[in-house]
This record gives structure tokens, C-alpha cells and sequence, in this order.
């Protein structure tokens, strides 16, 4: 079986489809269970009611997969948020000996344009979680206004185009992608739902683009590499919250920068201060975690290392404003005007 | 107190008419009310995928009465409001009119075929959005979910009751992400839009869910809705003698009375003697603040021959006493 798969059009629901065709299974309702031949996780497709077609996958495939889109006619721009989840031990910093060039396993959001060719890699044996969709200018008008896309697209589209600058997948979205990236979503509205969250992840990257100043002034000062870097310390960071987080001095030595400049650019990248980071991510995990339901606020709290649970109680609060225990009662029966 | 009263199908007719009733102008989108109307301001936002909405953040400096008049058309107004109330007591008339201050903070889906009234007493803080659409923009937003179909015959069945549900943490948080977009934020209308179609979705979401905790039964033809309404009707005719027991409720919409209960809850949502105590009081409220009655007086008018049970029965429903409300005067 080849491991190279090419699409004609930008349509997800087609990459799907023609996936399952080649693994010989159905995928019904667009959804691609891999089978253990190929791997193990899934693939699903949509089209929304606006017309962006989308993608979520969670992979660990046998054999590594590669699905490239051929330059289309049809004028499309894509965002793919793809997150490759590596033990931390295994991460390699650059200079050491690597089995993987880093560039290919970097977790990122890229945009992307159908008049460039494209490619989606699977890795093996790689735990791959990815977003991706498809939007036209008139789609993105319809989100933002007429006025406002003219500038996107002539000012800072094509400089990220150009320079393929990466961005990382930082704990807005990352909350966001997490919705997303489940094998079947049960909502009543499900349509909507993936929409609106589609448009969430677009929102946000539209936001950080005009608040990026590398962006806005046409001047990076980081390096790609030194950008790779942090987001390794940013991936040992929120990895396990049932453990001490690493310190500074660890993380500076890990990413072989001063602790000054680590501090800085993490702050310029992430938006906020390492250990802000860190609190931020370990509430907001909690607090998922909270939300579906399956675990009591103990297990919550030592899960994300509290063994206080007063101290986490106190925390959750100064974070969301409410305790962990209303965010327990906070999906009851409606009530009426009472 | 002033009494602003419209029907509406565009919002930005609806800001200008109320600029005029404000005395001032609608500047880009914009109502900036005037000191002697209050602090703040309501903003149209027509949003790039089509919608219209008020956005609204103030504070009154005088009493001011909003009345939707009804219309004979297939329009929805879907508000979700955050209110904080004042203590000053309400000055004016506002005898017989229902339902009266009985909206704090809710979401509230109303039909323009219904009459609907928001008063706002001096000091009256409002952070909300209202959002206006027609059936075919529901029924288009519904269509392309499985569940669409369901819903809209549950909301077909229940336009005549009202539709509130509670303004919790997390419509608050996304409210206040709303509210506090920068006017002049270039990606402004983007932020607003998506928030206010989490809302919408949220807000049709969990009405399913109520749906399905109920056993909503969608089989209920459309002459049992017919003699239900009758039967809550009738409820109301008449609150100073005794209510009418439900076997003769039964017997007069020919159904047995588990079978009238049941259909009853469906159809609004409470079971029938709630529904009646709570329009009972309704009216209580409205009597005394019309300051024609004394307590005594409306308590007998509503079927109370003793004023402590009634005092009991009030204070359960708005968390305060007859007295204290006619005290204010």
C-alpha cells in the first residue's frame, strides 16, 4: 500500500472519503476510523454550513502517511494547527544526534495557500493531533467585513505566505482544538458547534497576527530555531501537571538561552510570563477536565498536583471566578422565570 | 416615567426611534444616551453574516418603560440581559401589565406575535444584547442539524409560554466579552459575531436538553395544544374564588387528568398549579404597584381570606413582603 496519498480538490470531505477507499473501510458520516493495519485513532471531515470544509485527525500511524493537495484552481486559504506529541525525555534539542529533522515535527498553526502545493505528514508511531481547514476571501468577509479583509490580505497574509513564519499553539486554542479533536462530537447542534469553534480558531489567529508586531512590521527577530526552541519548553511546561513544573534554570538550560532572554521572548510569544503560562494551562486543563463530568474535584485537584484542595479551590477561583464546585452544578435543568 | 413603546423589524429604525424618544442622534451605529436619559450606550451591530443585534451597556437616571407591541409577524427576539436593578420605588402606572419586572438578568426568547415589557427603574443597570430574526432565519440556522426539526416544533408548541432561561456564569463571561470589544476595534464586528453565535448556539442547545429531561412528546396533536390553552386559560379567569379542581380541568378538555398534567407541563413548562400561583402573583404584584389597592384588598381580590398566607405566598414568589412593596410610597 502506498503511503503517499494526492488530492485533486481542497476538500476534506473528499480526502476522507477517498482515504477510507484506499484502507478499504467506510468512513459514514465522514468518519475514518483507521483501521490497526494503518493505525490507530481517527479522521473526520465536515463541511459547515458556511461552506469552510474541515478536518480533525488524532493519529499514531504504523507507517507514516503523507497526504499532499496539488495546486488547485480553486483560491483557498487553509489554517492547519497540528500538534506532534513527544515524551519530553525524547526531545531533542538541536545540535544532538535526531532521527527526525525538528522542522518536520514541529507543533505550529501555518497558513497556507491551494496556489502552493501542500502537505500533511502522519508520522510513525507519533501520537498526531491536527485541525485543518479550508476558507475563501468571501468566507472570511462574511466573518470580518469587507474593509477589514482587504487589509489581512494584502498587508500580513501574503508576509506570512512569504515567510511560512511559525506560530505557536499556545493555550487559547489549544482549549479550543480540544474540542475539536474528538472521534464523534454528540452535540445537538453540531453543525454550529464545529462552526463556531472553526471561527474561534480563525478569530484568535486573526487577533494574534495584529498584535504579532514581527508581523505587523515585517521584522522577526527571533530565529525559526530559537522559535522551536521555546515551544519545546512550552511542550515540558504543560506536559504533566501532577509533577513540580521544571525550573528556570532547567528550562534556560533545555533551550540553551540565557533565563533573561528565555523570559523575555517566551513572554513575547506565548503572551504571557512562564509561570503565568503554567498556572493558566493547569486551571484550564482542570477545569476541562471538570467539565466532562467524569472526575470528582479531589481527583481533579491531584491530578493537575494539588494535594491541597483548599489551595486548588482558591486558584481555580482567582482564575475563572467561580469555584470548582459551581463549574460541577453549572449544566443543570433550565429554570423558568421564577 | 417614560414609556417608550415599538414594533419594529429593523433594529436600525428601532435606534434611530429611539434616539428621537431620547432626544439625541445615532452617531455611526451609535446611541450615546443623553445625561437626562442615562450613562451609556446601545449599539447596532450589523454583523458580516447577516444578523442585527443591540448591544447595550447603561445605567437610567429616570424610570423608563419599554413596550414591544405585537405584530403580526414571524419575527424573534432572542435577548440575553444582565440587570441589576435599583432600589428606588417606580413611579407611574403600571396597572394590569404583566409580567412586570419579573426579568432580572435572563435569556429571554420571545415571539413578535407577544407583547413583551422591560421597565427599567431610575438607576437600573442593563448590560445585554438583543438579537432580532425572522423564521426563515431560523429555520435555516435549524435546518442543517438533525435535530433541527425537533426543536423547531417544540419552539412552535411553546411561543406562547415564555421562554426564560437563567443568565449563568458562562453567558455572563461571554456577555461581558461582548460588551467590553473596543468600539473601534477593527476586528470588532469579527469578536462580537462569534460571540454572539456561541450564545445562540448555546441557548438552542440547552433548550434541547430541556427537551429531552422533560420527555417532551411530540405527538401531542393540535387540538390537545388547543384545549390546554383553553384549560390555562380558564385557570386565570378568575383568581378570588378557589381555582378549578383538575378533574373538572379534565373534564372540560376531555382528557384524562394525567393525560391533561402531563401535556400541561409540556406545554409550559410547570405543572398546572405552579403556572396558576404564578400568574396569581403576577397579577398581586401588578395590583399593588398600581397603588389603587391596599394589601388587604388585593389579597381578597386574589382569593386569600387570609392576608398572612398570602404574605407568605408572595414573599416565596419575589423575596419580599406585599408591605414592603407598597412601603416605598
Amino acid at each position: 500500500m502506498s503511503n503517499h496519498f494526492k488530492f485533486e480538490h481542497p476538500d476534506y470531505v473528499q480526502y476522507v472519503q477517498q482515504l477510507a477507499d484506499s484502507f478499504k473501510v467506510k468512513a459514514a458520516a465522514n468518519l475514518l476510523v483507521l483501521p490497526p493495519a494503518v493505525g490507530n485513532g481517527f479522521i473526520w471531515a465536515e463541511t459547515l454550513p458556511i461552506g469552510i470544509s474541515v478536518m480533525a485527525a488524532q493519529t499514531v500511524m504504523v507507517h507514516e502517511i503523507t497526504l499532499s493537495q496539488s495546486p488547485a484552481a480553486e483560491h483557498f486559504y487553509s489554517l492547519q494547527f497540528t500538534e506532534y506529541s513527544k515524551d519530553p525525555s525524547e526531545i531533542k534539542l538541536p545540535g544532538t544526534k535526531k532521527n527526525q529533522p525538528v522542522t518536520q515535527l514541529q507543533s505550529s498553526v501555518r497558513l497556507m495557500h491551494t496556489l502552493m502545493p501542500q502537505t500533511y505528514v502522519f508520522p510513525e508511531g507519533v501520537l498526531t493531533q491536527t485541525v485543518c481547514f479550508y476558507f475563501s476571501k468571501n468566507q472570511l468577509n462574511q466573518l470580518v467585513g469587507t474593509n477589514a479583509v482587504e487589509e489581512m490580505l494584502t498587508k500580513y497574509f501574503p508576509y506570512l505566505l512569504l515567510n511560512e513564519a511559525l506560530e505557536p499553539i499556545a493555550t487559547d486554542y489549544r482549549i479550543t482544538l480540544n474540542e475539536l479533536q474528538v472521534e464523534t462530537i454528540d452535540i445537538p447542534l453540531r453543525l454550529n458547534y464545529i462552526q463556531n469553534r472553526v471561527l474561534l480558531l480563525l478569530e484568535k489567529f486573526i487577533i494574534n497576527l495584529f498584535n504579532r508586531k514581527e508581523v505587523v512590521t515585517g521584522k522577526l527577530k527571533r530565529t525559526d530555531g530559537e522559535t522551536m526552541r521555546l515551544m519545546q519548553v512550552e511542550a515540558l511546561l504543560v506536559k504533566n501537571f501532577t509533577l513540580a513544573p521544571p525550573t528556570i534554570d532547567e528550562l534556560s538550560r533545555i533551550s540553551a538561552m540565557s533565563p533573561t532572554k528565555l523570559k523575555n521572548d517566551f513572554k513575547n510569544l506565548y503572551g504571557h510570563p512562564i509561570y503565568v503560562y503554567f498556572q493558566k494551562n493547569r486551571m484550564l486543563k482542570a477545569k476541562s477536565m471538570l467539565l466532562t463530568g467524569k472526575y470528582s474535584i479531589k481527583e481533579v485537584g491531584v491530578m493537575v498536583g494539588y494535594s491541597n484542595l483548599s489551595h486548588f479551590a482558591n486558584t481555580f477561583k482567582r482564575e475563572f471566578s467561580i469555584l470548582p464546585s459551581e463549574v460541577m452544578a453549572k449544566d443543570g435543568v433550565l429554570v423558568y422565570n421564577s | 416615567m417614560l414609556k417608550i413603546e415599538y414594533n419594529h423589524t429593523d433594529y436600525a429604525e428601532l435606534l434611530s426611534d429611539f434616539a428621537q424618544y431620547f432626544d439625541c442622534a445615532v452617531v455611526d451605529n451609535l446611541l450615546v444616551l443623553p445625561p437626562h436619559i442615562g450613562n451609556g450606550y446601545m449599539k447596532l451591530v450589523e454583523m458580516p453574516n447577516g444578523l442585527q443585534g443591540i448591544i447595550s451597556n447603561y445605567t437610567v437616571h429616570q424610570d423608563i418603560l419599554f413596550k414591544r407591541n405585537k405584530i403580526n409577524r414571524d419575527f424573534f427576539t432572542l435577548r440575553f440581559d444582565e440587570v441589576i436593578m435599583s432600589e428606588k420605588p417606580v413611579d407611574g402606572e403600571v396597572d394590569g401589565l404583566p409580567d412586570i419586572n419579573q426579568i432580572r438578568s435572563a435569556v429571554f426568547l420571545g415571539s413578535a406575535k407577544f407583547e413583551w415589557l422591560f421597565l427599567t427603574t431610575n438607576g437600573t443597570q442593563v448590560k445585554g444584547v438583543n438579537i432580532f430574526f425572522s423564521k426563515d432565519w431560523l429555520e435555516h440556522f435549524l435546518a442543517v442539524e438533525s435535530v433541527g426539526d425537533l426543536i423547531k416544533k417544540y419552539l412552535s408548541l411553546k411561543m406562547s409560554a415564555f421562554n426564560y432561561e437563567p443568565m449563568d456564569m458562562e453567558y455572563k463571561r461571554i456577555l461581558g466579552e461582548i460588551v467590553n470589544t473596543e468600539q473601534h476595534f477593527m476586528y470588532g464586528s469579527m469578536v462580537v459575531q462569534n460571540r454572539i453565535m456561541l450564545m445562540l448556539e448555546r441557548f438552542f442547545t440547552r433548550i434541547y436538553y430541556k427537551m429531552s429531561d422533560i420527555h417532551f412528546d411530540v405527538k401531542l396533536t393540535n387540538d390537545d395544544i388547543n384545549s390546554v390553552k383553553k384549560i390555562a386559560h380558564e385557570l386565570l379567569k378568575d383568581f378570588s374564588v378557589e381555582p378549578v379542581g383538575i378533574n373538572k380541568l379534565a373534564k372540560m378538555a376531555a382528557m384524562s387528568p394525567s393525560k391533561l398534567k402531563i401535556s400541561f407541563k409540556e406545554i409550559f413548562g410547570m405543572p398546572i398549579y405552579q403556572y396558576y400561583q404564578k400568574h396569581r402573583m403576577n397579577r398581586a404584584k401588578a395590583m399593588l404597584l398600581s397603588r389603587k389597592y391596599s394589601v388587604k384588598e388585593v389579597g381578597l381580590e386574589l382569593g386569600y381570606n387570609n392576608l398572612s398566607n398570602f404574605a407568605k405566598a408572595f414573599k416565596k414568589s419575589f423575596d419580599q413582603l406585599p408591605s414592603d412593596l407598597l412601603g416605598r410610597y
